[in-house]
């Protein structure tokens, strides 16, 4: 390639060193020759046409003598405008690795300032961070605005420095035209669209992962228009913030997963508090009780009391809903029935529920829930009892068939001042009482199957006609459920309660 | 789970398709919160393959504030398994129940 080059530029140290070495070798006049006449000279004046000249490689211009002519000379002449050219070259080249050299330096500074600053008390708050880096980012590249948008999930985030720069809509709108694009934007002078009211852009897109998108744009350079450098820079602080923002959305969304596990922990930790830590001997009767809560606690529970000149009772219990409210709604009813129960002389099972679904109605309307619940009571020779909607509900007299029971009334927390009637089932040496909640026949197979009723059904029908204890009905059905389940998980409370009569 | 709704002049028509349990319950209770109260809701669950005791506190809670506005609710279209779950639970004394959507626009007009 040819250069025209200024001739000025040539004429350095290291030409006036090689034009001194001819001067005293024996030239009299040493420089440089365009073909036509001396472009700069050394030594004495000449107009002459040089005796001996080289081409400089890669310039219209000679090194050239007055003065010599033989060919020794004319070789040395030749080697001169090679070192020269070739130490021109090197020149350029350590001008041009330094010129790098202090813009990746420039670039270090920069993201050195911009983590620093990142690094200030506000590293976990997402919006502050975002101002930090549209301040920064501003700063360094020397535009008069910059801002960030940011989309994750269905939410929108916006910063941008100085604060009023723009609008929302406008970040929004680079967002979307980056997304377009597929790429970076950066748009100088006459190349920006009439509605804009900048005249130069840079919009580079955040490399985040995941569900995250976004923007660092700058506006309106100062002094100039945004280069090539200047895209470079951005796009390592892009980088940068990406990085930032990636751990604060993560971070923002492990403590949510910690606030949901906590609340789960708290839910099972009341329902196992309040479960009956043994079950009572009680003469003519053989019992199994058990609760089993899930992983999302569902409001399961089941009571057993047992007072000097009262009969024994025994309840169970399932609050609609699930978490913590539904714990919660849980321990009050089950407070409340063993209240009842004791201070209330003579109390039957209906009346019982009746004052407990008054104590509780405005609690479970708050709260936007209903409770089932079976009361029971022993005496020899039978059961009374209430149920509001409880289910399932097994009655298996001794060689009969099982029987699922129907609830006589509505749950608890439905209507206000609801009446619940009692119901008297014989219970004769060998009989049983199966009582359960939902868990049990609504747990589910890998293939979507329930275990539902039928199953159930069988195996205290196989209990009773084999004479089981209460104990082995128990274990039976609770083998059998995770049998069918087969691996798959639970996801309701099970609660159990078998009742028999000794024979 | 889909929510599809149809709006007749007696009657808002909820349409629900899939499992109505713990999880598709806060998407149904919204739309309640957003939609009760100005007409009688009919919600149709006959293409509703299970459903739970968080997603019956849903719709006993929706129903009560119906009837608080002094319209109704009405659940038509339950397979066997619910209506043995309703039996059994004896919610079936307290929702109004119909076989079909026509039949619960019939039991509007006729109340």
């Amino acid at each position: 390639m040819m250069t025209t080059i200024k001739t000025a530029n040539w004429v350095d140290d290291n030409l006036k060193e090689i034009a001194q070495g001819w001067l005293a070798t024996g030239a009299t006049t040493a420089g440089l020759w365009d073909g036509e006449a001396w472009a700069w000279q050394a030594g004495m004046p000449s107009a002459r046409h040089p005796d001996l000249h080289v081409p400089l490689p890669n310039t219209n211009v000679m090194l050239a003598l007055v003065g010599l002519s033989d060919a020794g000379s004319y070789h040395r002449l030749k080697l001169d405008a090679k070192l020269l050219s070739r130490l021109r070259g090197l020149e350029s080249e350590l001008e041009s690795f330094t010129e790098e050299f202090i813009e990746n330096q420039d670039q270090l500074l920069a993201l050195y300032d911009l983590t620093h600053a990142m690094r200030a008390p506000s590293k976990l708050d997402l919006h502050a961070t975002l101002r930090t880096i549209a301040r920064e980012t501003k700063r360094l590249v020397k535009s008069t605005g910059a801002l960030l948008f940011l989309e994750h999930g269905n939410q929108h985030h916006f910063e941008q420095y100085p604060p009023q720069h723009t609008t929302r809509d406008e970040g929004q709108g680079m967002h979307e035209a980056a997304k377009l694009n597929g790429k970076h934007i950066l748009l100088n002078g006459g190349e920006l669209p009439d509605f804009t009211a900048f005249h130069s852009i840079i919009v580079q897109p955040l490399p985040l992962t995941g569900e995250a998108h976004g923007v660092l744009a700058l506006t309106d350079k100062r002094d100039g228009d945004f280069t090539a450098a200047d895209l470079k820079l951005v796009r390592t602080i892009a980088e940068q913030a990406a990085a930032q923002i990636e751990n604060i959305l993560l971070h923002h969304e492990a403590l949510q997963q910690e606030r949901l596990l906590t609340e789960m922990k708290l839910a099972q930790q009341v329902q196992l508090s309040l479960l009956p830590q043994h079950l009572p001997k009680i003469a003519g009767l053989d019992l199994f009780a058990m609760s089993s809560p899930a992983s999302q606690v569902g409001g399961d529970f089941y009571d057993v009391m047992h007072q000097p000149d009262s009969p024994f009772t025994f309840t169970m219990g399932d609050i609609a809903g699930k978490g913590l409210s539904a714990a919660l709604l849980m321990s009050m009813t089950k407070t409340i029935i063993r209240g009842a129960t004791h201070y209330i002389s003579d109390a039957y099972p209906g009346q019982i529920l009746h004052i407990v679904n008054d104590e509780l109605y405005d609690d479970f309307s708050e709260i936007g829930t209903f409770c089932t619940v079976f009361l029971g009571q022993y005496q020899p020779g039978e059961i009374l009892f209430a149920n509001a909607g409880h289910s399932p509900v097994v009655y298996c007299p001794q060689g009969q068939a099982p029987q699922l029971l129907r609830a006589p009334d509505i749950p608890l927390g439905l209507l206000p001042g609801e009446p619940f009637e009692e119901i008297v089932l014989p219970f004769a040496p060998g009989d049983l009482l199966v009582i359960a909640t939902d868990g049990f026949v609504e747990r589910s197979s890998p293939d979507e199957e329930l275990f539902g009723y039928d199953r159930f059904m069988q195996i205290i029908h196989t209990g009773s006609q084999v004479g089981m204890t209460a104990t082995e009905i128990g274990q039976n059905i609770l083998y059998a459920i995770e049998q069918f389940a087969d691996g798959h998980p639970q996801d309701d409370d099970q609660t159990l309660m078998v009742i028999r009569a000794t024979p | 789970m889909n929510l599809t709704v149809h709006t007749t002049e007696q009657a808002i028509i909820l349409e629900l398709d899939g499992r109505f349990d713990v999880y598709e319950a806060p998407t149904v209770k919204a739309w309640f919160e957003q939609n009760l109260g100005e007409k009688p809701i009919i919600v149709d669950l006959g293409n509703v393959i299970f459903i739970d005791s968080t997603a019956l506190s849903v719709l006993v809670n929706a129903m009560k504030r119906c009837r608080q506005a002094k319209h109704d609710l009405i659940l038509c279209g339950l397979n066997d398994t619910v209506i043995v779950i309703f039996q059994l639970t004896r919610l079936d004394k307290v929702f109004r129940v119909t076989n079909t959507t026509d039949e619960a626009l019939q039991l509007l007009a006729t109340s």
